[in-house]
């Protein structure tokens, strides 16, 4: 879908499930995108669109009822479903690029050097990722001394320098995460994220619950970072304008799917997918004369059971009437400009009905 | 983006405010202060929540309180409602000190007239009872309909106020049966139930999905162009409070720093505080490289807290003064009002005079 530089990562039509006592749920559905190498890409659209699911798929930590049913997740051109099943030393030499220190031979410590230190992630609520009765320092040492086999005063001193990359007083490694505040605590999370050099940082909401200046600082810091240790972002959040102002590209997902994916500049000045365009009118502008924004009336389908066709319909604003039992298809409408919407970019619906 | 088209539009002249004929606002709250206890036995201390809080609201307008979390916002509306006791101040609801005429806890009347909607839909609707029931309770006890065929074409009718449809389908509803912004809006229904005057939303839509959040904030302005409630709109985010409210005040650590109409607010910030806040709400037609925020830092500690302006710490324009005395209310032009003392005519114009 891209072309350019090789991806760093490359999502090809992903399928997951979640089982139910009543039935699939169908949580993401033919998705498909690429991160390349230095990029933020944004992954944008509401609760339970599977934007989480994704992620998680990305760093193999699905657990049942959660199955993924079908697609590739391509990372430096080595499928990440199958290590299990890829020779060790094709890995080792595509991903790792021939440097193998600890000797790795089993999937199962190919896996875990996967994890963490090729693709990380920052967590929606750090209160919640890190452990509130274990002090900073060990909850930074773990993940070195795990990893990197350091010893404790090495893992230490390491940690030191990660506590002053993210801006906190390092004397803070002794403190407990209640006694650091909300602002503080994500940039540890995101110190441990970094601690391991990942090429690949996944943000889930990396910023949501923080106030706003705190919010500013600490993505004007992860763009320092980005710059200096050059890792790509997978961004997700539902704040499509804290998405395009920081994003290169972005994904808009509704109902498992990705509606539509362009540059965050086509996004903001040239949105196709009236899902897109509902979207930017939910958030008012603190700039400019006022408007009368009519957000999205209605809510997403209920995945037990999605319709047929397109998924967006029963709210879209410029549906046709016409019921197409097929799913759009992501067209590219103009370079690096995707949609999927029958209406104005797919074949068109009457031959279908 | 913009419909025009569409008549109830908020408009950024404040259309109702001047429909105050008496002009005795609804609410006035003076001086409020709240101090919490916190600490052990042997060290008392003193967390100062809200300090000095003063301001009116009139009858059908809204006015916003932004402000980041732990300014005070909610503990404001909280003691307006009475479900805290000020430490000192006045609330005076439509000319009457209720703190003086309802010493010990708000009356019924008082409560009728004043509603409050909260943050989380989820937790604030009770999960056995039916969406109807729920209706149904204010209004019997508030004897706002007689008999049962009354009460239920009144429930009716604010669902479908509401915009809840179909009404007899969704008072039979439980709570889990319906999204988030379903039951946001029966929270807001059922402070409607009691026909009230003022109606607090402390974060009315924060927890909703984006989306859904316009038709709220869209309703909470129908209410208020057709049935003249004023509302106190408490919130985090500087855009919703821009598209709504009339008027927006900018809290930081328990204090109104400042305050005026929404627009002129937003596009013209003097406070120091206002203007870091603004400059941090993404704008992507800015863009996030262009403007570095200029001060860091998050609230002080409210326990005890030093004297001076509380924005003093991070202040990019910090003088001595600033360290010792609390700022005054100056006035820049109508009801746009702040406490700086970058403002103080007294030091602006004579810095060694005082």
């Amino acid at each position: 879908m891209d072309n350019g530089s090789t991806p760093l990562i490359d999502i090809r039509d992903l399928y997951v499930e979640y089982l139910t006592d009543r039935g699939p749920v169908r949580a993401v559905e033919n998705v498909s995108f690429a991160v390349k190498p230095g990029e933020v890409f944004g992954l944008a659209g509401e609760s339970a669109c599977g934007k989480s699911t994704i992620a998680h798929a990305i760093l193999r930590v699905l657990r049942p009822p959660a199955v993924i049913t079908g697609g590739r997740i391509l990372y430096k051109g080595v499928d990440v479903l199958e290590i299990e099943r890829t020779d060790p030393e094709l890995y080792k030499q595509k991903v790792l690029g021939g440097v193998d220190r600890k000797g790795m031979s089993s999937s199962a410590e190919l896996i875990e050097r996967y994890r963490w230190a090729e693709v990380s992630m920052v967590f929606q609520s750090a209160m919640n990722s890190l452990n509130p009765v274990v002090k900073i320092s060990h909850q930074i040492t773990d993940v070195l001394m795990r990893h990197l086999d350091m010893d404790r005063h090495e893992a230490r001193r390491r940690a030191e320098e990660l506590m002053e990359i993210v801006n906190i007083d390092k004397r803070r490694l002794d403190a407990y995460p209640h006694q650091l505040s909300g602002g503080m605590r994500q940039r540890v999370v995101i110190a441990i994220a970094l601690a391991l050099r990942p090429s690949l940082m996944i943000m889930d909401e990396p910023t949501t619950a923080l106030d706003v200046v705190v919010q500013k600082d600490i993505l004007q810091q992860i763009e320092r970072l980005k710059r200096d240790y050059g890792f790509s972002i997978l961004f997700i959040t539902h704040d499509l304008s804290l998405m395009v102002e920081f994003s290169d590209r972005i994904a808009i997902m509704y109902a498992g799917e990705i509606v539509e994916q362009a540059s965050a500049r086509e996004i903001l000045t040239n949105p196709l997918h009236p899902y897109t365009k509902g979207l930017l009118a939910s958030f008012p502008s603190i700039t400019g004369a006022r408007a009368k924004l009519s957000g999205i009336p209605g809510a997403p389908p209920n995945l037990l059971n999605p319709p047929a066709g397109c998924r967006f319909r029963e709210r879209c604003s410029e549906w046709s009437g016409v019921e197409i039992k097929e799913s759009p298809r992501l067209t590219e409408v103009s370079p690096g400009h995707w949609v999927a919407c029958h209406c104005k970019y797919g074949r068109t619906g009457d031959v279908e009905a | 983006m913009s419909r025009p088209e569409v008549p109830s539009a908020p408009a950024p002249e404040r259309s109702t405010a001047s429909a105050v004929a008496s002009g005795q606002p609804l609410l006035e709250v003076r001086h409020l202060v709240k101090h919490f206890p916190v600490g052990s036995m042997l060290e008392r201390k003193q967390l100062h929540a809200v300090n000095d809080v003063s301001f009116t609201l009139d009858r059908g307008e809204v006015v916003a309180l932004v402000g980041e979390s732990g300014s005070g916002k909610s503990t404001t509306a909280r003691l307006i409602v009475r479900l805290y006791e000020p430490t000192s101040g006045e609330i005076i609801f439509d000319g009457k000190d209720i703190l003086k005429s309802e010493p010990r806890k708000a009356s019924l009347a008082f409560r009728r007239r004043v509603q409050m909607i909260f943050q989380d839909p989820f937790g604030s609707l009770s999960p056995n009872h039916s969406i109807g029931f729920q209706l149904e309770r204010p209004i019997i006890i508030h004897k706002r309909a007689r008999g049962r065929a009354a009460v239920r074409e009144k429930v009716y009718q604010l669902l479908e106020t509401a915009g809840l449809n179909p009404p007899e389908e969704m008072a039979r509803k439980y709570p889990f049966e319906l999204s988030g912004g379903q039951r946001q809006r029966v929270a807001i229904a059922r402070a409607l139930a009691v026909e009230p005057e003022l109606i607090l939303a402390d974060e009315p839509v924060s927890m909703l999905d984006v989306s859904i959040r316009m038709g709220v904030l869209n309703l909470m302005h129908k209410l208020k162009e057709e049935n003249g409630i004023g509302f106190l709109y408490i919130t985090h985010d500087l855009a919703s409070a821009r598209y709504i409210a009339d008027r927006t005040m900018v809290m930081y650590a328990g204090h109104i720093v400042e305050a005026g109409e929404s627009v002129t607010l937003m596009d013209n910030p003097q406070h120091p505080y206002t203007q870091l806040l603004l400059s941090a709400v993404p704008n992507p037609r800015a863009g996030l490289r262009t403007r570095e925020v200029q001060a860091r830092g998050e609230i002080p500690s409210l326990i005890n807290p030093p004297p001076g302006c509380p924005f003093a710490p991070r202040c990019p324009r910090v003088m001595s003064e600033c360290r010792k005395t609390m700022p005054g209310m100056s006035t820049i032009e109508q009801d746009h009002w702040l406490r700086c003392h970058l403002f103080s005519p007294n030091e602006q114009t004579a810095p060694a005079a005082s």
